[in-house]
C-alpha cells in the first residue's frame, strides 16, 4: 500500500473507531449543508426563471417619421458593433405584429392609418443586461437625431436587478454562516479526535513519526466527513427537487456544476476546519 | 553514544534531576535503578528528547539537546528503539501494522519489504507468523515481545526499556530479559530502567553496569551481595558475561566484535 492509500485508510480507521463522534459531527454539518442546499436550489430555480425574462430585455428606439435610410443603417451598424444585435422594425411590420397580438385587424382598420412608428430593437449582449448599462445605452440612443423616443422598461429591469442582487446577497450570507459553522464544528471534532487519540499519536511520535505522518490522517478525516455530509445533504436536496417537481410548480434539480462546487466547497471547508484545529497543535508537538 | 552533562530537570519548583553526569558507550548495557517517581522515566524522556533539560546538555549519537529542532528530534527517535512497561501497542491494529508503523515513518512503503522485515522482527522475538494477531489476543509476555519487535525492526543503535518486565510474570520477565540481552549482544546499546531491586542486583551480578538514581542524582550501585556476585572468571566490564546465569534468564553469548553494528 502506498503512502496516500495508507493515509486514507488511517483516516477511515479513525472515522470508524470514533463513529459516535463522527456521526454527531456529520449530522450537525449535514443540517447546515441542507439549509444551504435548499436555498441554493431555490436560487437556481429563480435564476433559471429570470434568465427567460432576461432574454426578453431589450432596448427599443422609436424613429422619427422623417428618418432617412442612410442614417438609420449607420445607427444600426454602430449599435451592432457596440451593444448587441440591432434589428430594424418597419412601420408595416410593427403593424403586423400588433395586429397579431390583438388577434385581428378590425380595430386598427378602424383607425384609418398606421399610427405605429418604425423602430430599432436592440437585443443586448449579456454584460449589458442590467439597469445601469441599459439606462446609459438608452441615453446615448436618445441623443441620436433620428430617434424620437427610447424605451427599455427601466423600472422592471431595475426591480429584476435588485431582486437578483438581494438573492445573491442572501445566498452569500447563508453561505458565510454555514461556512463558519462547518469550520467550527469540524475544528472541534478534529480537536476531540486528537485528544481521544493523544496516546496513540504520542506513540507514533516516539517511534519517529513526524508531524506530516501524524496529522495527515486527521486532516483527511475532516475532509472526508465533511464531504460525506455535504454529499448526503446534496442527495436530500436533489431528492426533494425530484419529489416536489410539478407540485404545483416545476422544479429543476441543482445543476451538475453547482453540485460539484457544493461538495468540493464542503471538502475545502473540512480542510480549513481541520487545519484550524491542528496547526496550533503542530507547534506543540 | 549517550552523554548527559550537568543535566538538571525541574518542573516548577520541583527538582526531578540535578547536576547529572552520565555516559553510555556504544554497545553498552546499562541499568538505571531507582524507586518509582525518582526520575527514571524523566531520564528516558530526556533521551528521546520528548523533554529537554532545564540545565545542562543531553547528547544522543549526533543529536544534542538545545541544538536539535523538532525535525531533528524526530530523526533522533528513528535511531532509537523504545520499550515500555505497559507495552503501548496500538490496540486498534494487528501486530503487523504495529511493527510496520516504525518502518513506514522511515519511508518504507513497499509491501514485500515491510512483510519481510516485520516477519523477521516477530520471528526474532518468538512470535513468528503472528502478524495478523491483535494485541488483545496476546498474553502480557507476548505483548512485550511484540513491543520489542516494534522497537528493533528498524535496527536501532540504542534500545531504551522503561520497566520492561514490570507488569510481567517471572517466566515472561525472564524471557523478555533474555531478548534484551540478545539484542545487546547483536550490538545495540541497551538502557534499562527499573525499580525492581532484586532484578538490578541480578543484573549487576552479571556484570551489567547499574546506576542508582538517588535524590535526582546518579550514583554507581553498591556492590552486589555475595549471593549475586558474578563468577570470578567474568570480566568486570559492563557487558553481559558468558556463563553461569543467575536466577531465571539464560546468559547471552559475548557481544559482537563490533558492538556498534546494526542488529
Amino acid at each position: 500500500m502506498n503512502r496516500i492509500g495508507w493515509f486514507l485508510r488511517e483516516a477511515w480507521r479513525g472515522l470508524w473507531f470514533h463513529r459516535s463522534t463522527t456521526w454527531t459531527a456529520m449530522l450537525s454539518v449535514f443540517g447546515s449543508f441542507l439549509v444551504l442546499g435548499m436555498f441554493l436550489l431555490f436560487t437556481s430555480n429563480v435564476q433559471h426563471a429570470l434568465t427567460g425574462l432576461g432574454d426578453r430585455r431589450e432596448v427599443v428606439a422609436y424613429l422619427r417619421d422623417n428618418a432617412d435610410m442612410e442614417s438609420r443603417e449607420a445607427l444600426i451598424a454602430r449599435l451592432d458593433s457596440l451593444y448587441g444585435v440591432a434589428e430594424y422594425v418597419s412601420k408595416e411590420r410593427a403593424w403586423e405584429e400588433f395586429a397579431a397580438e390583438l388577434g385581428g385587424t378590425e380595430l386598427l382598420e378602424a383607425a384609418g392609418q398606421n399610427p405605429l412608428p418604425a423602430s430599432i430593437r436592440i437585443k443586448l449582449r449579456p454584460e449589458f443586461l442590467n439597469f445601469a448599462s441599459m439606462e446609459r445605452i438608452s441615453d446615448a440612443l436618445a441623443a441620436a437625431p433620428i430617434v424620437e423616443e427610447v424605451k427599455f422598461g427601466g423600472e422592471w429591469v431595475q426591480r429584476l436587478d435588485h431582486f437578483i442582487a438581494t438573492l445573491r446577497f442572501v445566498d452569500l450570507a447563508i453561505g458565510l454562516v454555514v461556512a463558519l459553522s462547518v469550520v467550527f464544528v469540524v475544528a472541534n471534532t478534529i480537536r476531540l479526535a486528537f485528544i481521544a487519540r493523544r496516546e496513540t499519536l504520542r506513540i507514533m511520535a516516539l517511534v519517529g513519526a513526524g508531524n506530516g505522518f501524524i496529522f495527515t490522517p486527521l486532516v483527511l478525516e475532516g475532509v472526508i466527513a465533511t464531504g460525506l455530509a455535504a454529499a448526503l445533504a446534496l442527495g436530500a436536496v436533489q431528492g426533494a427537487a425530484a419529489f416536489f417537481d410539478g407540485r404545483p410548480v416545476d422544479i429543476l434539480p441543482l445543476p451538475l456544476a453547482w453540485s460539484g462546487a457544493f461538495v468540493g466547497g464542503a471538502m475545502l471547508l473540512g480542510l480549513v476546519g481541520a487545519l484550524v484545529a491542528l496547526v496550533p497543535l503542530t507547534r506543540k508537538h | 553514544m549517550i552523554r548527559m552533562t550537568r543535566v538538571a530537570k525541574r518542573y516548577g519548583a520541583e527538582e526531578a534531576l540535578a547536576d547529572l553526569d552520565w555516559e553510555v558507550g556504544e554497545g553498552e548495557f546499562c541499568v538505571l535503578h531507582a524507586p518509582s517517581g525518582a526520575g527514571k522515566t524523566t531520564m528516558l524522556r530526556l533521551l528521546t528528547m520528548e523533554e529537554l533539560p532545564t540545565e545542562g546538555q543531553v547528547q544522543v549519537g549526533s543529536f544534542v539537546s538545545g541544538r536539535a529542532g523538532k525535525g531533528q528530534r524526530t530523526q533522533l527517535r528513528r535511531t532509537l528503539g523504545v520499550v515500555f512497561e505497559d507495552f503501548k501497542l496500538l490496540e486498534d491494529r494487528d501486530l503487523f501494522e504495529n511493527v510496520a508503523l516504525v518502518l513506514r515513518t522511515q519511508g518504507v512503503w513497499d509491501r514485500p519489504t515491510l512483510e519481510r522485515r516485520v516477519e523477521e522482527a516477530l520471528a526474532r522475538v518468538g512470535l513468528p507468523g503472528r502478524g495478523r494477531s491483535f494485541p488483545r489476543e496476546l498474553s502480557g509476555g507476548q505483548k512485550q515481545r511484540a513491543a520489542i519487535a516494534r522497537a528493533i525492526v528498524h535496527k536501532p543503535l540504542i534500545l531504551l526499556a522503561d520497566e520492561p518486565t514490570g507488569s510481567l510474570d517471572p517466566k515472561s520477565a525472564a524471557e523478555v530479559l533474555e531478548l534484551l540481552f540478545e539484542i545487546h549482544t547483536a550490538g545495540a546499546a541497551v538502557v534499562l530502567a527499573t525499580n525492581d531491586e532484586p532484578l538490578a542486583k541480578r543484573l549487576a551480578a552479571r556484570g551489567v553496569r547499574v546506576m542508582d538514581l538517588v535524590g535526582g542524582r546518579l550514583v554507581p550501585a553498591s556492590a552486589p551481595p555475595a549471593a549475586f556476585a558474578p563468577p570470578a572468571s567474568n570480566p568486570p566490564a559492563s557487558n553481559p558475561p558468558a556463563s553461569n546465569p543467575p536466577e531465571t534468564f539464560t546468559p547471552p553469548p559475548p557481544p559482537a566484535a563490533n558492538p556498534g553494528a546494526l542488529l
